[in-house]
């Protein structure tokens, strides 16, 4: 018995610790975990590797939820709009190009736009490479940021300290060593539904006897809704209510407009700057006070804007998840109509 | 790896239930195969530094063994001249050169260039422990290891090998070359020893840590009161920290049936510094004691060369802690407070009773030299202490870093700290059923009031 005990332990803990190891197969998992909301619920007939790994409430709730738990900001999310491309559609010749983050990186947008036959997502947070344009074609370019990310960003370029380590020892150390074991573990055991009640009793004595949440996340002031800590607290750089000197603006501003430069050198006929608010900056505004980024940054830059930030603070409805950083179907509206007002029929 | 964290727990399950098994007779290449990862995991290329003071303290020990009068000495030397020439390299040669270069530069001397390297982990106490074998092999109270598998295992045995306990040839060597088979009371031992432990790291040590940390790196912008907490909290978190650390660590031993030397016993009940110092990180104690302050002539000397030697004992105790100054003056505090204990016992003053004055004393007093450990540097522990002792803002400013009914909780805990140590003092007489009890109600309580971000063990930096 104890050796059948033993066996069955030995088995277990090699598995899990071979399976976090195995660095592909967990950033499909976190993937498939982070787009099965979008899912149809009717779970009985998935593969038993859906069964297996893919059962959290992660994301379900919103990623804010998901880095906290507690069940007071717990509400399902609202699927967004599909805009499929129209079949029959006269084509115009006209490409559009979204350099984007994560307000945009799962949308179908093929046909969002009047003037445009074509959309081509590229997501700024991963290497892009470089972009070559079919010359046959008016190439179009929106530079989308979430307000936070405008601090710090540099036009991307190829670098070499990006690459995966070569040759046999090195990809083994990577693979034995590998610093986010401890994650990845915490990723196969506990996040899990089975597991989510318990997070949420462990979130709910924090929160209510200590006014303690998971670092990631702040609370609105009202109490209504969560934000991403970083937006909010002055330590972090992205904070919204942290002092932005005019030199801090024009570096920014500067730094859009060597970007915006580098992509018309390459061919884009227009370069956009669509700048999304923090939801912070939108709910909370008055929490410590506001540095204004992103209506100082539109003022700053010469490049054709995306108005967007006083449809969101006029918006009757929301405008955000109130568990998620991000726009909830209603923003991302709003942000497709204004998208095409700017540049939709005659960009 | 941490001990706290979800990757230890899996190796943990892995090591000891790959080591039961096997046949015994290569359970040790297990075990080192298992310590080596363990030391591998904070940075792979440092198990060449391990290796090279391993493969010269081996060598060394059937050397002086083997050779006769002073050639013996030769060898003893050479083997602590290796350790801790790697230790004064790695840990202690950019404090020496920075403290040069500060010195020159007033003259606008040559600069020494600065290295650029992360501290191996556990240095400190690998070399100390590889050091204890090397003189017990001279002394001849060891007989030197002949089998080169089992000496690395005695440095590397991975529950002890990054933060103590500092364990003597004599002790372990002989349990690590006669393994001991499956002993179901030993391993409930271990596994509830672990949790204890789990429960002092993640519910007591790192909540305290959450008011602590911002607290001292920022003393300007906290009032007294908010000083002193800190003070106070800090006792606690590091020995919550350190002795949280032990326990898992003999904990971990005990289920493959290895015993490791108590480390800690209560210190903060101490009512003497002295007392303090024979309760608190007690394998460290004991080595200096046995390896340095014996050798200076213990208490065969005159008077006033005991009270020199516990000086110089506490002032090396002291930076063996880390290349900084204010270990240094920690160490020194500790020094004088124990020569002033000499005088005391000296002087036919006798103080009968009271011995929880005594205690109050002894207690406060070892508070005061944690804030010059804890404190970022030596002007901020000035900083602190005069601070507190003006009494100037004795009011509670530090609500944004911790409310003050989370500080009624981490006071409560304590308390429940204190009352839990002390009855479970003999849990090795518990009953299996009741160490069970009780390790669900440690999992439980650790889970739903544990901090767990990931944080170092405070004895991992030394």
């Amino acid at each position: 018995m104890r050796k059948t005990i033993a066996i069955a332990v030995f088995i277990l803990s090699a598995g899990l610790l071979l399976l976090s190891m195995n660095q592909s197969f967990i950033n499909r998992i976190k993937q498939d975990r982070y787009f099965d909301h979008l899912n149809p619920p009717s779970a009985a007939n998935r593969p038993l590797y859906y069964r297996l790994f893919v059962r959290s409430d992660r994301w379900r709730y919103g990623d804010l939820y998901g880095l906290c738990y507690l069940p007071e900001f717990k509400f399902k999310l609202a699927p967004f709009k599909k805009y499929e491309k129209a079949l029959g559609k006269p084509l115009n010749k006209r490409s559009l190009y979204i350099i984007g983050d994560s307000f945009l990186a799962d949308k179908t947008l093929n046909g969002a736009f009047e003037g445009f036959d074509d959309v081509i997502f590229l997501d700024r947070r991963f290497p892009i490479g470089p972009i070559i344009l079919d010359t046959a074609r008016e190439n179009y370019l929106i530079m989308e940021f979430a307000e936070r990310n405008l601090i710090g960003y540099e036009l991307q370029k190829a670098s070499a300290s990006n690459q995966p380590p070569t040759g046999m020892p090195a990809r083994l150390n990577k693979v034995i060593f590998n610093k986010d074991l401890s994650r990845n573990l915490e990723l196969l055991l506990f996040d899990d539904k089975l597991v989510t009640p318990v997070k949420e009793l462990k979130a709910i004595i924090n929160y209510k006897l200590f006014g303690r949440i998971a670092k990631e996340v702040a609370v609105s002031t009202d109490h209504s809704r969560l934000f991403l800590n970083a937006t909010v607290d002055t330590g972090n750089a992205q904070s919204a209510f942290r002092f932005k000197a005019d030199a801090d603006i024009d570096l920014i501003a500067g730094n859009l407009g060597i970007a915006a430069n580098y992509y018309r050198s390459i061919g884009f006929k227009k370069v956009f700057l669509s700048v999304i608010p923090n939801a912070v900056s939108i709910y909370n505004a008055k929490r410590m006070p506001y540095n204004h980024l992103l209506e100082r940054v539109e003022e700053k830059t010469g490049l054709p804007i995306i108005p967007l930030y006083d449809d969101f603070r006029n918006a009757s409805q929301n405008v955000f998840y109130k568990s998620d950083a991000h726009w909830n179907p209603h923003g991302f509206e709003l942000w497709v109509t204004e998208t095409n007002r700017t540049i939709g029929t005659k960009p | 790896m941490l001990f706290n964290s979800l990757l230890f727990l899996v190796f943990f399950l892995l090591v000891t239930s790959g080591y039961y098994l096997l046949p015994k007779s290569t359970r040790w290449i297990w075990l080192l195969a298992a310590s080596c990862y363990f030391y591998m995991y904070f940075k792979p290329e440092y198990i060449l530094i391990i290796l090279f003071t391993i493969v010269v303290d081996y060598i060394a020990g059937i050397l002086i063994e083997k050779a006769e009068g002073r050639v013996r000495k030769v060898f003893l030397l050479a083997s602590i001249i290796t350790n801790v020439g790697v230790l004064a390299f790695y840990k202690y040669f950019n404090f020496f050169a920075e403290n040069i270069n500060h010195f020159s530069g007033h003259f606008n001397g040559p600069q020494i260039k600065l290295l650029n390297f992360i501290l191996p982990i556990g240095l400190s106490f690998h070399t100390f422990q590889a050091m204890s074998y090397t003189i017990e092999v001279y002394k001849g109270n060891q007989k030197a290891e002949r089998h080169f598998g089992l000496y690395a295992l005695y440095v590397m045995f991975y529950p002890q090998m990054v933060a103590g306990p500092i364990e003597r040839p004599q002790q372990l060597l002989p349990q690590l070359k006669k393994l001991k088979p499956f002993n179901n009371k030993t391993f409930v031992s271990g596994i509830f020893l672990m949790l204890v432990g789990l429960f002092k790291k993640a519910v007591v040590a790192d909540r305290l840590g959450l008011y602590v940390d911002p607290v001292f790196s920022n003393p300007r912008g906290h009032s007294a009161l908010d000083l002193l907490l800190a003070t106070y909290f800090f006792a606690f978190q590091i020995y919550c920290d350190f002795s949280g650390y032990t326990d898992i660590a003999i904990g971990a031993a005990l289920t493959l049936g290895v015993e490791l030397i108590r480390n800690f016993n209560m210190p903060y009940l101490s009512v003497n510094i002295s007392e303090f110092w024979k309760r608190w990180h007690i394998s460290l104690s004991t080595w200096f004691r046995d390896y340095v302050y014996i050798p200076l002539g213990g208490n065969r000397v005159p008077f006033s060369r005991i009270c020199f030697n516990v000086l110089v004992v506490f002032m090396i105790s002291g930076l063996w802690h880390g290349a900084n100054w204010k270990y240094l003056l920690w160490g020194t505090i500790h020094g004088c407070l124990l020569i002033i204990l000499l005088l005391y016992n000296k002087s036919k003053f006798e103080w009968k009773g009271y011995p929880f004055l005594k205690w109050l004393i002894t207690f406060n007093l070892v508070c005061l030299a944690w804030i010059f450990f804890r404190a970022e540097n030596v002007q901020d522990g000035i900083y602190i202490l005069k601070k507190i002792i003006s009494g100037n803002g004795f009011s509670y400013t530090a609500g944004s870093v911790m409310q003050l009914k989370e500080i009624w909780y981490c006071i409560i805990i304590i308390f429940v700290l204190v009352g839990g140590e002390w009855s479970l003092r003999k849990s090795r007489e518990f009953s299996n059923s009741k160490k069970l009890m009780i390790s669900a109600a440690l999992i439980f309580s650790c889970y739903l009031l544990g901090v767990f971000n990931e944080t170092q063990f405070i004895y991992f930096q030394f």
